[in-house]
């Protein structure tokens, strides 16, 4: 379960986010609301890229107190990846993989059914943006940790990816898996298999 | 100049080495989207493009490249007529050259930065992946900062003899030198925050990150290592020439450790780093380098510690907005 207790973000003294408290339990999350509404924000808070006041919790580990254990089981998908542009998509993919500690042969699967083995050996440099977006989507599903974030995920990808990416989503669902995807989209792909939402509005967020 | 073949070669490489930042310069402000309308200029004649281009490039270069052509005019006048007519070929060819591969970058904006070519695949850790970065897109600002640096302590410590020893002096242009190294320090954060923000958010504990720096700033500083080495110890003491090394080290982990502070603009960031090179006058006087690096060291691990988490990029308002 993550759990969300007194979390408060801030730019400045303007009030981005304010969740009193919040539990989610393993599930698929449609984190919804307008542009500029915090969707991302959130996300961040959530991967531990931003700092924020407040707990935010997955089980008994604390986001603050154990960060690396707390990390290990979250991983997270930027609505618009940037990677460096000189490395190959293996190249990246070894480098995260050995972060977390998981076997490269277990990517294997999926840089097939995410659609991006033609590409994986080239530099990043030269990817289109949805090429981009696959890699950061087969780097947030690799090693299957129990928390996965997705940004805006299914942007910029083709129809083949976009049903690849439902299945992939679906059965990790499935595996207990905890799932945030942030989309301002109703019709949304993902969105349909979601039957939990999340609205950011009024600077806080609640589940419905 | 005009009489010597060694100080011609280094201040001509010196000249392509500025001019080959200011076509980074322009062709990474090509690529960028708030340019894009600037490739309007591809519905002119070839002619008129490349014209506009040199143009670009002689005022770009001009900062740099105005004493050469004052040279030409002392070579023209002391009857060096051959010395004269290859460098003012050199220094068009400076101005032209550059200009003939923009007009051809503008003519092909689809071409990717990173072409494809074999190479052996590497197996690396966190440091590897920031070399890469100075290897792949700030090559030329690093080795102009090194030759710099190197210069500075090669030949300030070079004019140390044992009956006339002092460190301070060269000391303190090598530590200027060194400040340059935040001009590298600042432009890898900001590639760091832009390129690698998943590792921010990756289970790596703040002592490996804090490892992973220090092996990679060792391994920046290893051109400043080298040329202390061979001042050694005819010019400079061992003892002296390893503080040099800490207070250089201690330093540059320092640099890095201040933009965690706050997300600071090179500007703010240089008038930071100034700010200790100030501060650090009175133990080069005192001679406390012994003191000094310590102290470096120890506020860069502080600093670190208590701001990598609460570090946080700030959106900066897009120009002419």
């Amino acid at each position: 379960m993550l759990k969300f207790s007194k979390v408060r973000k801030q730019f400045n003294s303007r009030v981005i986010l304010d969740i009193p408290t919040l539990d989610l339990d393993s599930n698929l999350y449609w984190v919804q609301g307008q542009n500029g509404s915090g969707k991302s924000t959130f996300l961040r808070m959530v991967a531990g890229i931003i700092p924020f006041d407040g707990q935010i919790a997955f089980g008994n580990v604390d986001s603050k107190l154990h960060p690396v254990a707390y990390r290990q089981n979250i991983s997270w998908a930027d609505a618009e990846p940037l990677y460096p542009p000189f490395l190959s998509g293996q190249e990246l993919l070894e480098f995260y993989v050995k972060l977390r500690g998981t076997p490269v042969k277990d990517a294997q699967e999926l840089i097939d059914r995410i659609g991006i083995r033609e590409f994986i050996d080239s530099r990043t440099g030269t990817y289109s943006s949805g090429t981009l977006k696959k890699l950061s989507l087969l780097l947030a599903f690799v090693g299957s940790p129990p928390i996965i974030l997705l940004d805006e995920p299914l942007v910029t990808l083709d129809t083949v990816a976009v049903k690849s990416i439902c299945d992939i989503v679906k059965e990790m669902q499935l595996s207990g898996s905890l799932l945030l995807v942030s989309s301002h989209l109703e019709h949304d792909a993902l969105v349909s298999l979601s039957n939990k939402r999340l609205h950011v509005t009024n600077h806080t967020i609640t589940l419905s | 100049m005009l009489k010597s073949t060694g100080t011609s070669i280094l201040v001509c490489a010196l000249w392509l080495l500025y001019v080959l930042k200011c076509l980074s310069f322009v062709t990474r402000s090509l690529n960028k989207p708030d340019n894009t309308f600037l490739y309007v200029i591809n519905r002119t004649s070839f002619l008129h493009r490349l014209i506009a281009c040199i143009i670009l490039m002689t005022i770009l270069f001009f900062p740099v490249g105005w004493y050469g052509f004052l040279i030409v005019g002392v070579a023209l006048y002391h009857h060096y007529y051959v010395s004269a007519l290859l460098l003012l070929m050199y220094l068009i060819l400076l101005c032209v050259g550059p200009a003939l591969r923009i007009v051809y970058k503008m003519r092909h904006p689809g071409t990717p930065m990173y072409r494809e070519s074999r190479r052996p695949r590497l197996s690396f850790g966190y440091p590897g992946v920031l070399i890469h970065y100075i290897a792949a897109q700030q090559k030329i600002i690093f080795i102009t900062i090194k030759i710099f640096t190197c210069s500075l302590l090669y030949f300030f410590t070079r004019i140390n003899i044992p009956e006339a020893y002092d460190i301070q002096f060269p000391y303190l242009f090598f530590s200027l030198g060194i400040m340059a190294n935040g001009i590298i320090i600042h432009r890898i954060r900001s590639f760091e925050e832009n390129y690698m923000l998943p590792y921010r958010g990756a289970p790596v504990s703040l002592h490996k990150r804090l490892a992973d720096y220090l092996l990679f700033y060792l391994i920046i500083l290893l051109p400043e290592i080298i040329t202390l080495a061979t001042l050694t110890p005819v010019h400079l003491h061992y003892q002296d020439a390893v503080y040099f090394a800490l207070c250089a080290f201690g330093l540059v982990v320092l640099m890095n450790s201040i933009c965690f502070l706050e997300d600071f603009t090179m500007n703010q960031y240089l008038r930071i780093i100034l700010l200790v090179l100030c501060l650090q006058y009175y133990f080069v006087v005192a001679s406390l380098l012994s003191v000094l690096y310590i102290i470096y060291i120890v506020t860069a691990i502080i600093i670190f510690y208590r701001s990598f988490n609460l570090f946080e990029k700030r959106p900066k308002p897009r120009s002419g907005l």
